[in-house]
């Protein structure tokens, strides 16, 4: 008995701790609350290659000399895949792009990125020999990789349909993993 | 900040060579403790080795799970080394998992290899932040305070190192209190407690959070919630044990 009223005053003490932790806590959770309209609309953001974040815009000349702009495509998921023919990781998931691209096209728009400004490889014959048939762009001054920091080959930049970063994945993705995104796209 | 560091010929991006430090070293450490304890320290690198392959077999496994319309048509890219294609609070559910079973099955006490453990993972969490930063894991909120970094054009909170330094002086409270007496298992929820304070204070630096329930931030009721826990389970642990905390 003489142990238990000596831990009475011991729990009364955790006891007003976890109060106090308790009110607190609460209170600082409700002061710092994200207004919906503020955590919906990332656009105020400026953009960056970074999850929530709003893509930064690129324009630039496809392979079959279109003018492609990352913009025309919001409303519809983007996967951004940076490569050069160069890159042995580049090689091995472009397959996987291509027949992503042939089985649900319509849900994910895939666009290849050439680092024509580091890849002095020949492109055209790089699309042939895997049956590219998704727009490839090409940058020819970096503008495009600098805008999305890229830093390594491959990197995939995942974009929703409200044109915000939601992944920026370094490494050769495949089909599966690609698919499993879409859904949160 | 500095997304990849160059090492000779070499380029690794910061954030996974940090946090594989961070790791190693977290063992190491835990190692060191538990041998000060009289334990075999090699029972700390075993307990490591086996909570990351369960966290990656784990983490990766209920992400197939998860998204298995997309893998039913290729099982075997289930296998590629797609670094994101884990779940990560099921990653560290298995890896936990893993170390319990890991205690049981050598007869190790529970609560004493959680304590040691706690001395190495705050360790572990200094060189994480560190990493965390360099790799701008995630972007702090704007501000015009004069240590604002500029990241992308605006200049935000540094707020990975705040987290940083909060967890440089958790880390600094366990190792004077490792040599304390103290209950078994103590330092297990003082870590968490801690941590979980520290993020529950900080996480308003962070832009962008993930929120729930109109808007509240995940991390800081997440992180409230492990403080209850953890102050509940100290309350708990000074009871049992009669030793004043």
């Amino acid at each position: 008995m003489a142990t238990t009223a000596k831990q009475q005053p011991a729990m009364v003490r955790w006891i007003i701790l976890l109060g106090v932790v308790i009110i607190l806590g609460g209170v600082w959770i409700i002061l710092n609350r994200v207004p919906a309209e503020n955590s919906a609309a990332a656009d105020t953001l400026a953009p960056a290659p970074v999850k929530g974040h709003p893509a930064p815009e690129i324009a630039l000349i496809s392979t079959d000399g279109q003018k492609i702009q990352l913009s025309d495509f919001r409303g519809k998921p983007v996967l951004l895949n940076f490569w050069a023919t160069w890159c042995p990781p580049c090689r091995a998931e472009t397959p996987d792009l291509q027949a992503t691209h042939r089985e649900i096209g319509d849900k994910l728009v895939i666009i290849g990125v050439n680092m024509t400004s580091q890849d002095g490889g020949d492109v055209d014959a790089f699309l042939r020999e895997f049956g590219v048939t998704y727009p490839v762009l090409l940058d020819p001054d970096g503008t495009a990789a600098r805008a999305y920091n890229i830093l390594g080959l491959p990197t995939s930049v995942f974009i929703d349909r409200n044109g915000i970063v939601s992944e920026v994945f370094t490494g050769a993705v495949n089909k599966a993993y690609i698919e499993s995104k879409v859904p949160e796209l | 900040m500095l997304t990849y560091i160059s090492i000779g010929p070499a380029t690794i991006p910061s954030y996974p060579f940090l946090s594989l430090i961070a790791f190693w070293a977290a063992m190491w450490l835990a190692a060191k403790e538990a041998e000060r304890r009289g334990i075999d320290g090699d029972h700390l690198y075993n307990i490591g080795l086996y909570m990351f392959v369960a966290g990656i077999l784990g983490g990766r496994f209920w992400y197939v799970l998860t998204h298995w319309d997309a893998y039913a048509d290729a099982p075997l890219q289930a296998l590629a080394l797609t670094a994101n294609a884990i779940a990560a609070p099921e990653a560290v559910l298995f890896a936990f998992i893993a170390a319990i079973v890991y205690v049981y099955r050598n007869k190790l006490d529970l609560a004493t290899i959680a304590d040691v453990g706690a001395v190495g993972a705050a360790l572990g969490l200094v060189i994480g932040g560190i990493g965390a930063f360099l790799g701008s894991q995630t972007l702090g909120a704007p501000t015009t305070l004069p240590w604002a970094i500029t990241q992308f054009g605006e200049a935000r909170h540094p707020a990975h190192l705040y987290v940083t330094l909060a967890a440089a002086i958790i880390f600094g409270v366990l190792w004077f209190w490792r040599t304390k007496p103290h209950p078994s298992g103590f330092l297990f929820w003082l870590l968490i407690a801690l941590y979980a304070g520290a993020r529950l204070l900080l996480d308003p630096f962070f832009a962008l959070p993930a929120t729930i329930g109109g808007g509240y931030r995940m991390v800081q009721v997440a992180a409230l919630i492990a403080l209850i826990v953890a102050l509940a389970a100290m309350a708990r642990i000074e009871k049992d044990s009669g030793q004043k905390i």
